[in-house]
Formats: C-alpha cells, structure tokens, sequence
C-alpha cells in the first residue's frame, strides 16, 4: 500500500487566500520582532515573517507522531495527535470523546482535545455533517518534494497577507505606520514643534528637498534613539504638518515646503486646462494621422500604448512646443518624455534643469499624472523659444537632472502669426520676427501682445460652453484670411486653436474629417465652405469621398480610425 | 486595590447575569419573548433541553450554551424583525448583546452596530444610574 500525505496547508492558495487570520500570536511576534532590534520594519518584511512562521508551525505539527490537520467532518479517537492550521497551528491530542447534544446539527460527537502549551481541554466537534467552512479544505495529495519555499509562497500569496496583517497592525494602537513602515509607538523618539520649525527652515536654506535623513543631520533629535527610528519619528511628524509636501515616493519620501513649491505646481494652469483630448476611435484622414505624430501632442496618446525605453546613452526626447506650455512656463510630458524621468508612484519629481548651452541650473518639476513639467518660463523668454519651436531634452547621469537645449542656428528672420484680440475675437496679425532655434514654420507663433486679453477669450469660450467645432469655425476663417487661396494648414490650424482651446491634433483633424465645411487639398492644407456648416459626414467612406464638396481641387485621402476602438 | 475608573465610550459592557439573579429576575422569561415564531413553537423542547453544545461556525470549537439563548443567536437574530426600527433603544442593545452571545461590547461598538444614537448617548444611556436589564460595564 502506499502511503500517501495531505499537502501541508501552507503550501495551498485556499490556506492564504481564503483561511488566514492574523491571530494574537502573529502580532506577538511582529511586536517582538520590532522590540528586538528598535527600528521600523517594512510591512514585506513582517508580512514575509509572518508566513515563514505559519510555515514552521506547520512543518513542525506534521513532524513525528502522525498529526492529522483538524477538520469538523472526520471522526477521530482518544490518543490521536491533532493540529490545527486556523489556530496558527496549535496542536494536541484528543483525550476525551462524548456524543453532542444539538438537536439543530443532527448526531455529532464532541471530542476533547489537550493542547500543548495550554492548560484544560478544549472542545471540538466531530463526526460532524452540516456544512462548516473547515471541511472545505482539499484532500490535495502529492509528492512533498516539490514544495514552495516560504520566498515563493510569499510572491504567490504575500498581498493576501500583507493586506491582512496591514489591517490588524492599523486596528493595535500600539503599533504607528509611516509609508509601509511599520514601529511601535512606545519607542517613538518624541519630535516637538520645536524641531519641525528647524526641520522647516533647513529646507527653506536647501531651496530643494530633502530626506529625513538629510534633516536630521542638522537636527539634535534624540541622539540615543537608532537611527532608524530617528528617520522614521521625523519622517511621520513630517507628514502630519500641513507645512511639509512629500514629493517622494512611498519608499523613499522626501520633504518640501507648500509655500516653497510655484504655482504651476500646486495647481494646472489655466492655459493647460483640458478640452478635447484624443479618446481614440476618431476617425481622420491618413495624411492628419501622420500630421497629429508629427506634432506629438502628449494630449493624443491613448492610455495602454507602449512606453518607448531608451538606452542611457542615447536618452533624448524631443518636443514641439505649443502656445499654452510656452505661456505656462510648461513642457509637455509625453510618454517619450516620461522616459527620461525616474518611474515609479510619484506624483511630483522636483528635478534639475539645465541648459546645455550655458550649463546654468535651476530647478523644476514633472508632474507624471497631469503630464507636464514645469520650469522652462525664463530660460524660454531668455532664448528667445516661440511656440512651434522643437526642444530636445537628454538624459543626465542624475536621473533627477535633464539638460535642455534648442538647436541653435544663424538669427533667422520670419514672417509670423501673432494672435490678437480684436472685438472679443481671437484673430492673428503676421508680423516679422526673428528666431536662432529650430522650429516649424506652420506650428509657429509669435509672442502675443497682450496675453492677458486672450486669458479672457480664453475663459469667455469655457464660460459658453463651446464645442471644439464651434471654436473651429471662429478660428478657421481667421487664419484662411491671412493667405490669398484661403489655404490653411492643419498644423496652423492645431497651433491657432490651441491658444483658446487645449485639444490634441487628433480631435481637430477628426473635426475637419467629419465636417463638410471642411475640405483636404492637399500637402496638410484645408478650406473652408461656410455654406455646408450643417452637412456632417457620418460614415467613413463618405468623409474619404466627401460627396458634398465644391471644390475641384479636393484630393481623396483615405480615412483611418484613431486607436484601437472603431 | 481596584480602582473606579470612570466609563467611556470605548469601555466594554455586557449582559451581567449576576444583576439578574440579584434581582430574582428570570432572563430566560425575557429572552423567550424574542423568539421567532418558528422557535416559538418549539419551546416547550428548547425549555426541556437546558444546555446545548454550540459549534463554532469558524473553527469547530465546541461551547456549551442555554439552548435558549443559542436558539436566539443562531436562529430568531439572523431574522428580519429581531431588531425593529421602532425597539426601544435599550431594549435594542439587550438584543444585540443576545445575538452576539454576550461578547462584551463598547458604547462605540454598540452605536456601530446599531447606527441609531451617538456613541456618548449610548454611554449616558447605560451609565445614568439605573441598570436596564442587566447591562454594566465588565469588571
């Protein structure tokens, strides 16, 4: 006959997903383990602790003497050895037997168990038929070579436990969290209001952020606490003060002053505000498709497409710079650009910036989740950088610094679109201006007058409600009347309407797809039929064949559909 | 020397059975009237029973109860209508207690519960001065 074993309950998903329990011996053990050595612990570490020790109980109760896992259903004898994996692996052995007495759970015997380590008996049921959640577990049997060391069990099922260990640690007083850290709250070094005001003025001296650690070494905190704990005190007094930002990440938090921090980063600028981003399924022509990856708007990118990954040594991304980040001071934050920056669960990077011409340094910001940064306004104005200018940024050997440059060239004069306001209208006036860097002629334009009025415009279109189609037919003619032909470019188009209107390329060239107003001629130009603004195309085959058109220089291009949604 | 401590809101109550014996009052006489009507008519068998074995429905471990009160916890409370919007709110921490067995509960956890009168009512409630139906801070 070969024998066969159960598979020790620790080795199974139903035992970790579904049965565990932090039990009072579990917290024993995390608290002993902190007292111990007097410095926090990360959750990982007292969650892999805690199932290592499940694991032990286990290997140990199934050690010698044939234990058997406890279970509500079998039957069991005076003498046997028990042990049960819902009690943290208790075990004992059955010293009594005696019929049960319930009328509601039918026959059942109650059996008397002496647990080790434990004084009396302690009863259970047997030979016990009703549903009980402890006969569910498996009669998994196998070969115990095989089995999965505590390490792989913890990349199985460790967020089960740590979830589960996290919630019992929040519910005991006596244990404080700071950032998945874990400490007792009784070896907490006391941080006064007194070593904040320090901790708040080293920072302001620094100009940037600083770890705790950084802190504390202008800081007489507790000098015989460890130093870990030091970190941690500070760290947590740090958090509860409405003074201090953590622009870290969860694992390695770094402090910052609110009033310390530019406007732009405390709250998106008003030209960033977000009206007509790409949601994909748009429908465009296959010539703005290549257009709208041209321009590069971060406003186009679908969420789910692929993060391009650089080599370090070639690390660059490039921009075209549209009017609301160059009002903004902003750069945009496109998946290339998110490259360059350290990944991870932040929601503000204080970064260095500096100028590869010059090598002067300053500092700025990435906001990942609004997908801008911030910190280029002087160095724009002091290069002289319009809106349709194409700005590179290179990877530093500090992943928190980025070096910017513009290609530079010989002064170049340039007849330019600078939009005005003129009776409340955003309207645009070509005026000669003269630039060094690289930039697209169709993307570009000048530095407006008086910007202040176009804030208005701007807020007057919001205040109405407008639709992007209807800023487009305010836009259009305006731009169609500085040329002789009507002609306008739909990079024009995307750079004019930008300055009322975020959108990304993809929605306004789905605009002018859909719209029999609207007319492609060729090499990225579009005009303009005031008579057909009611016409919509609804299908793709009549925005490629256009039926409504007048013009006889109307070129057919294929309609594609934007991203992977039809 | 023990010392009075003054109750909280976090200080643990529960159904003191001695109160009800000091009181020569019989509980079994107030608990049966929050019978369902299914156990009701059974009584007369819960009545002959006395105690029952109680099987933990988490870890099989085996209490012996008042089948009465066992009747109550793991039948009549899991019923609609054990605790009626409109039962007294005393009467509705008596219940809450029978239903979970008589585990100590605080003001807190009572209010909870119940979600019916803040956690501070619920204390100036069981600590005015008269004991209702037993209930007292555990010692």
């Amino acid at each position: 006959m070969v024998a066969v074993r159960r598979t020790a309950q620790t080795q199974t998903e139903a035992y970790w997903r579904r049965d565990f329990k932090v039990r009072p011996e579990d917290i024993e053990a995390v608290y002993d383990r902190i007292l111990e050595d007097g410095q926090p612990r990360t959750l990982d570490e007292l969650a892999r602790e805690v199932m290592e020790r499940h694991c032990r109980r286990e290997a140990e109760a199934r050690e010698p003497g044939e234990a058997v896992p406890y279970r509500p259903r079998e039957h069991y004898s005076v003498g046997q050895q028990l042990y049960f994996p819902h009690l943290g692996y208790l075990s004992g052995q059955v010293v009594g037997v005696r019929p049960g007495q319930n009328p509601r759970y039918g026959d059942f015997t109650v059996i008397s168990v002496a647990i080790e380590g434990q004084e009396g008996v302690r009863e259970f049921a047997a030979d016990f038929a009703p549903p009980h959640i402890l006969n569910e577990y498996e009669e998994a049997t196998g070969p115990q070579d095989g089995q999965l060391s505590p390490e792989e069990l913890y990349e199985r099922y460790g967020d089960a436990v740590r979830n589960a260990l996290r919630e019992a640690l929040e519910q005991n007083s006596e244990f404080v969290s700071q950032d998945e850290q874990w400490f007792l709250r009784g070896l907490l070094p006391e941080v006064h209001v007194g070593y904040l005001n320090l901790a708040e003025a080293v920072i302001d001296v620094a100009g940037h952020p600083l770890s705790a650690e950084e802190i504390l070494q202008q800081l007489d905190l507790a000098p015989e606490a460890r130093p870990q704990a030091r970190v941690f005190a500070l760290n947590l007094a740090l958090e509860g003060d409405d003074r201090f930002d953590n622009v870290g990440t969860p694992g390695q938090p770094r402090w910052f002053l609110y009033n310390l921090e530019p406007q732009a980063v405390a709250a998106r600028p008003e030209v960033l505000y977000v009206q007509s981003p790409a949601r994909g399924g748009e429908w465009l022509h296959r010539e703005s498709l290549e257009i709208a990856q041209e321009i590069g708007d971060e406003l186009d990118e679908l969420p789910g497409e692929q993060v391009p990954v650089f080599s370090p040594e070639t690390g660059r991304a490039s921009v075209v710079l549209n009017f609301p980040h160059r009002q903004a001071g902003t750069f945009p934050l496109t998946r290339e650009m998110l490259a360059l920056f350290p990944s991870g669960e932040y929601t503000r990077i204080p970064i260095h910036i500096v100028d590869s011409r010059t090598d002067s340094r300053w500092m700025g910001w990435v906001l990942p989740e609004e997908r801008y940064g911030w910190g280029l306004g002087e160095w724009y104005r002091r290069e002289e950088i319009p809106a349709g200018a194409t700005v590179d940024f290179l990877m530093t050997r500090d992943p928190y610094t980025v070096a910017v440059q513009c290609d530079v060239r010989s002064r170049r004069s340039e007849w330019v679109r600078v939009p005005h306001v003129e009776n409340a209208r955003l309207t645009f006036e070509i005026r000669k201006r003269a630039y060094t860097c690289r930039y697209d002629r169709n993307l570009l334009l000048g530095e407006p007058l008086e910007p202040e009025r176009l804030d208005e415009v701007r807020r007057q279109y919001r205040r109405e409600n407008q639709s992007l189609f209807q800023v487009l037919l305010r836009v259009f003619p305006e731009l169609a009347k500085l040329g002789s032909q009507g002609l306008v470019h739909a990079k024009a188009l995307y750079a004019a309407v930008n300055v009322v209107w975020r959108s990304g390329a993809v929605p306004i060239f789905a605009e002018l797809a859909r719209h029999a107003c609207f007319d492609p001629v060729g090499d990225g130009n579009w005009v303009f039929d005031e008579s057909l603004t009611d016409v919509v195309y609804s299908t793709p085959e009549e925005m490629e064949a256009r039926p409504r058109s007048r013009r006889v220089d109307l070129i057919r291009d294929r309609v594609l559909c934007y991203g992977s949604r039809p | 020397m023990a010392r009075w401590l003054r109750p909280t809101v976090d200080t643990k109550f529960h159904i003191d059975l001695e109160w009800w014996q000091k009181q020569n009052r019989d509980i079994r006489i107030y608990l049966t009237q929050s019978l369902c009507d299914e156990c009701r008519s059974a009584y007369a068998e819960l009545r002959d029973l006395g105690e029952v074995d109680w099987v933990d429905p988490e870890t099989g471990e085996v209490r012996r109860e008042d089948a009465l009160w066992s009747t109550l916890r793991t039948c009549c409370s899991s019923k609609p209508g054990y605790i009626k919007p409109n039962t007294p709110i005393i009467d509705s921490i008596f219940l809450t207690f029978v239903a979970n067995g008589n585990e100590p509960l605080s003001p807190r956890e009572l209010h909870e519960r119940l979600d019916r009168r803040p956690a501070e009512t619920i204390l100036r409630m069981l600590t005015a001065g008269q004991v209702y139906l037993g209930i007292r801070p555990v010692n």
